[in-house]
């Protein structure tokens, strides 16, 4: 075996390996809050003024572990019920990437480090706050022709058991492949890289986080094991790696298909670009105080 | 794909708690997450042992599962070694960094240019980053201690190195962590794990370990340095 591919392995390894505890636990508690949860409670919460739901919205995210397959169809089913679209989608951006799983395993990742665990949690919680806030002054609606997701699909006299079971297995499929694609790419890219481009970037905080940014959207990792990778990067600026772990959960490869299958195009379009801005906005003033 | 998937979550869970229980987990991650990846492992065949005999239907298999089949081969099948000096991977940490707090014995104190019997009976065994430490904190004191190191060798620009990557949470965060070496005579092939005695030579701007015995040995079974922060 090549010297790259033998480090590509070991790093590739190491990522999954480090993630799947993570993924299994949030993986089990969204699915529990999926099934657990009716969706006529969050309505009950959200359909309010925007004004207190919106935040209302983001507080239940820290509250709630969510995966982004469970939540973005969520927010679609809320808004369907009458909640603001701006909460809703405030809830399915907030519940992945502030959940305390995420904020767990970003401590794990960033042992010694709690000033990164609070700096993501401002950053994200602004950015949220944000979007949701852009979302209500700008009037979006998306299309009333959202998709339905799986978990719709389950007929009403299921076992409560064997419906939690399902989710899991569900969420589980789909997070752990993107898991592995998020950790190949990670680890190809430290093994690729010239070796001197890190340290290079590591002196342009604005370019690092411009290309810690590109990678989140490209890697389109889960936000149970963004962190884990996030440490990877040893080298560059804390700002550039928060960047990475802020924008990750709010808008990527994957989560963009997800908001155009649910929201359409041009909510999707506008969706993205909006947290893409806030979340490198965010993570700027964020980093800057706090790291 | 149904029945892929079921055989996915199966394979990937066995290789959790696989690598766990034999100890290769400690080549990829720190000791502390060996129960987390067995109880993960555990949860995800179950999951997939479930979808195998139809007890949960999987209504639509993402095409991704084959990735996860993937990473189950990698770590089964594959089963990647520990980082390596070889590799080329790492940057370099400054030892002088690394926070580190230790006492060093009186027993440890044999003084300047002792014995390499005397050294080896009574070396206290330390990291590259204590070795720095020692000689930025109490360099008057720390001449005379034996040290033991054990690490990996490798030659940087010329120079005799022993090497430890050190993690913080996984391999993918290790950055090398070294001692420059002054050694005389045979020495080992890169990438060989060592055992070397020896004490501080005096040099305060560039420190260096003056090697008075060394052995190869196998391996250790946790091959990074976990330093806690």
């Amino acid at each position: 075996m090549s010297a790259d591919l033998q480090t590509w392995s070991t790093l590739f390894t190491a990522m999954v390996l480090q993630a799947m505890p993570f993924l299994v636990l949030g993986v089990a508690l969204s699915s529990i809050v999926a099934v657990v949860i009716p969706d006529r409670w969050w309505a009950w919460v959200l359909r309010r003024h925007p004004a207190v739901a919106i935040p209302a919205a983001t507080a239940c995210g820290v509250l709630v572990p969510g995966c982004e397959c469970t939540t973005v169809p969520v927010a679609g089913r809320l808004a369907e019920r009458g909640v603001p679209f701006a909460a809703a989608l405030s809830f399915a951006l907030a519940s992945p990437a502030l959940n305390p799983i995420v904020m767990l395993a970003t401590a794990a990742a960033f042992r010694g480090q709690p000033e990164m665990v609070l700096a993501r949690f401002l950053a994200s919680f602004a950015a949220v706050l944000v979007v949701g806030a852009y979302l209500y002054a700008l009037g979006v609606q998306p299309p009333p022709r959202w998709g339905r997701h799986e978990h719709d699909h389950d007929p009403p006299h299921r076992r409560r058991a064997l419906r939690l079971a399902a989710a899991a297995q569900h969420d589980l499929l789909h997070t752990t492949g993107l898991v592995a694609l998020g950790a190949a790419i990670a680890a190809m890219v430290r093994v690729v890289l010239p070796d001197g481009f890190l340290p290079a970037i590591a002196d342009n905080t604005a370019l690092a986080i411009l290309v810690m940014a590109g990678l989140a959207i490209v890697m389109a990792l889960c936000s149970e094991s963004d962190a884990f990778i996030a440490a990877s990067f040893v080298l560059l600026p804390p700002t550039a790696v928060l960047t990475f772990m802020v924008v990750g959960p709010l808008v990527d490869l994957r989560l963009m298909i997800m908001y155009r299958s649910n929201f359409g195009t041009k909510a999707a379009g506008l969706i993205g670009s909006l947290a893409l801005v806030a979340a490198v906005l965010c993570s700027l003033v964020v980093g800057r105080v706090v790291l | 794909m149904q029945r892929l998937s079921g055989v996915a979550l199966v394979a990937l869970g066995s290789a959790l708690v696989v690598v766990a229980v034999n100890g290769d987990s400690l080549l990829y991650v720190r000791d502390t997450m060996t129960w987390p990846l067995i109880a993960a492992g555990v949860v995800v065949a179950a999951l997939g042992f479930a979808g195998l005999v139809n007890a949960l239907p999987i209504h639509h298999a993402p095409r991704s599962i084959v990735l996860a089949l993937a990473a189950a081969l990698v770590v089964l099948v594959v089963r990647p070694g520990p980082l390596s000096v070889d590799t080329g991977f790492g940057y370099d940490l400054e030892s002088g960094k690394v926070l580190t707090s230790f006492t060093i014995p009186a027993s440890a104190m044999v003084g300047p240019g002792a014995s390499a019997e005397a050294i080896d009976a009574a070396a206290i065994e330390l990291h590259a980053g204590q070795f720095a430490f020692a000689v930025q904190q109490f360099p008057l004191e720390f001449e005379g201690v034996a040290v033991r190191m054990i690490g990996q060798f490798d030659v940087v620009d010329g120079q005799p190195t022993l090497v430890r990557f050190r993690v913080i949470c996984c391999a993918s965060d290790a950055m090398r962590l070294s001692v420059r070496l002054a050694w005389e005579g045979e020495t080992p092939e890169v990438a060989a794990w060592v055992e070397v005695i020896g004490q501080w030579d005096g040099n305060a701007d560039e420190p260096s370990m003056a090697v008075r015995g060394w052995k190869e040995i196998p391996m250790p079974e946790r091959p990074y340095l976990d330093l806690g922060s």
